[in-house]
């Protein structure tokens, strides 16, 4: 473990992608204490505003008097909104920790159900061969033939009002192909050493030799290639929601925002900026991270994208 | 050759077969009945079963994928739900426009990406490699639709120098036309160019290692003769492999760019046809998408076969 975290330490870019997904993972988890403001309150009074580190002052009425806010019936506060507000008068900043949330969490999870996917299917292709490999990889040619993003819309089709679960069961489920081969290439090669031949004539099963002996000797490839679908879900995540078929407004998403912020481009340019840079980081980070763990841990692991 | 080619062509067949499966199920399970979408306010249930049996949907599921399938092979996707007019018709255009945009992205891609690839390979570990590779991570993680967002704020937007929406009407120049291209297809043509733009400069690397360029510089050869008549035949196999794939990739991307820039796409008319629940548009585009991308694929196939003589027909 020793060598792992001074090799990283060493790779600049490794270590620079790290930085970067410490640093939105910290955020997505604290944030509802790190947001200026909720995510979704809309500030009437401040609407369209453009980014400044300034306070913004309440308006006043004819006598110089601050106006009352007819929701809560106290004089209106003044506020800060250091990346601005949108067109309803939410705060840019705090959508943009809260969308941290929703596009990590679908990365992630979305990049779980697909690894669990990938493995199942690749280590029983690789394992026990013939018919089951023959079955499987044909399974696996027919997800791989064709863009899955375009699969992934088709799935979201189906749900009345597509949201995060959706996102989590369109995405995991189309994204395992690229994993299934390199495992059971992996497999392929490992199955035939002498190491599985001693423990199955000490008498374990299949299941056993899988999981204990196979899988562990897996797990290089296993984490690049989980790192590098963390940034592609990410980037589809954003992409559905964009196209409005995926996490559905109010809830902050990257990709929602700048569906909303597309039409006011030219009148409130840090409306579409600001969540779009904050989205490409993201996709940076984990790629950088993914491309050094590769150099890292295994340097022949190519895959196909 | 021609038994490889046979089979390479019949293997097309179950994969088409899955790809339509799956939509077909995927959609008729999906909440939202065509019918009250196409009806709205004027619902009324006797016409609505009309309806139903005129279109076939009252039919067991199974019966009604095999009634599509028997029309596919005549070439015939059915008729539209919301606008009652052919598929084969009305997405004929739209293949078209996205045939269009995604051929001339890959052309830019093709060019550029191997030219970074091919100037970053030439001195590799200079401050020229080390720039041009961060371009290209930073070119895979640029989400597109953003990408193309931006140039239509400062070239569109700011500077006014490109039109930001749209393709041309019938009888515009072809300058005009060029002009409505330029943005979307270089929005499009990024992603693939980082990644040809990488895959160059690591197959040209390991290819500039070898004896026979050794050979070739010790024969008095001059950079560039070694490069491009050399070196290149023989790094060019990684690179077409890669092409292959990124036509997946490029398709992907239409959808969002067609999005962003109104482009009138296939992509396009598949996400507004979720919308309405209008299954023959649905079914028709994905299978047209389907059908374009496997035969990408089956000629990256012969070309591969073609370029790299060592490879067997089996």
């Amino acid at each position: 473990m020793r060598w792992f975290f001074e090799k990283l330490l060493r790779h600049r870019t490794a270590f620079a992608g790290m930085v970067i997904i410490t640093v939105f993972v910290l955020a997505a988890i604290a944030a509802p204490l790190i947001a200026p403001h909720s995510p979704i309150v809309q500030f009437k009074c401040y609407t369209r505003l453009a980014p400044s580190f300034q306070e913004h002052t309440p308006p006043v009425d004819d006598e110089g008097a601050v106006r009352i806010d007819p929701a809560s019936g106290q004089p209106i506060k003044s506020q800060r909104f250091t990346l601005g507000t949108d067109f309803h008068g939410r705060d840019i900043l705090s959508r943009i920790i809260h969308g941290a949330q929703v596009s990590l969490l679908v990365g992630v999870v979305a990049t779980l159900i697909a690894l669990f996917i990938g493995i199942v299917i690749g280590s029983l292709a690789g394992y026990f061969g013939g018919w089951v490999d023959n079955a499987l990889m044909r399974l696996t040619d027919t997800f791989f033939a064709f863009p899955s993003i375009l699969l992934a819309i088709v799935i979201l089709a189906t749900f009345q009002r597509p949201g995060i679960w959706a996102l989590f069961i369109a995405l995991g489920f189309t994204g395992w192909t690229g994993i299934a081969r390199v495992i059971r290439g992996q497999i392929l090669s490992l199955k035939e050493q002498e190491f599985i031949e001693a423990a199955r004539s000490i008498g374990a099963g299949n299941f056993r030799i899988i999981t204990r002996h196979l899988f562990p000797n897996c797990l290089a490839p296993i984490i690049v290639l989980g790192t590098l679908a963390v940034a592609e879900n990410v980037l589809s995540e954003a992409g559905l929601s964009f196209l409005g078929i995926g996490v559905q407004p109010p809830t902050p998403s990257w990709g929602n925002m700048l569906a909303e912020a597309r039409g006011n481009l030219v009148d409130m340019p840090w409306w579409g900026v600001f969540p779009g840079l904050a989205l490409a980081l993201t996709v940076l980070g984990f790629n950088l991270f993914g491309d050094g763990l590769r150099d890292i841990l295994d340097p022949r692991l190519r895959i196909r994208r | 050759m021609a038994y490889y080619l046979l089979k390479r062509f019949l293997s097309i067949i179950p994969v088409l077969l899955g790809i339509t499966i799956i939509t077909f199920t995927a959609i008729h399970l999906a909440p939202g009945d065509p019918i009250q979408v196409r009806m709205g306010q004027r619902y009324d249930p006797v016409i609505a079963e009309q309806l139903r049996a005129e279109l076939g949907l009252d039919k067991p599921l199974v019966v009604q994928y095999l009634v599509f399938l028997k029309d596919l092979v005549r070439g015939d996707l059915g008729f539209s739900y919301i606008k009652g007019q052919p598929v084969t018709q009305l997405l004929g255009d739209k293949f078209g426009n996205t045939l269009y945009l995604s051929l001339s992205a890959m052309i830019i891609a093709i060019i550029l990406g191997m030219l970074v690839g091919i100037v970053a390979a030439m001195r590799p570990q200079s401050a020229l490699d080390y720039l041009m590779m961060i371009l290209a991570v930073a070119g895979v993680s640029i989400p597109v639709f953003w990408l193309g967002l931006m140039l239509q704020l400062v070239f569109g937007s700011y500077f006014h120098w490109l039109p930001v929406s749209g393709m041309t009407e019938y009888g515009a120049t072809v300058w005009e036309n060029f002009k409505h291209l330029i943005l979307p297809a270089v929005t499009l043509a990024t992603v693939p160019m980082a990644i040809i733009a990488r895959i160059t400069r690591s197959s040209m690397l390991e290819v500039m290692g070898q004896d026979y360029i050794r050979t070739a510089r010790a024969k008095g050869l001059g950079t560039r003769a070694i490069i491009f008549r050399h070196a290149l035949k023989n790094a060019l196999i990684p690179i077409i492999t890669v092409i292959g794939n990124m036509f997946a990739l490029l398709l992907t991307g239409a959808v969002l760019t067609e999005t962003v820039f109104s482009w009138p796409g296939l992509g396009r008319a598949m996400v507004d046809a979720i919308g309405q629940r209008d299954f023959p548009i649905i079914l028709g585009s994905v299978t047209l998408f389907a059908v374009t991308f496997v035969m990408v694929n089956l000629i990256v196939d012969i070309i591969y076969a073609w370029v790299d003589p060592r490879i067997r027909y089996t």
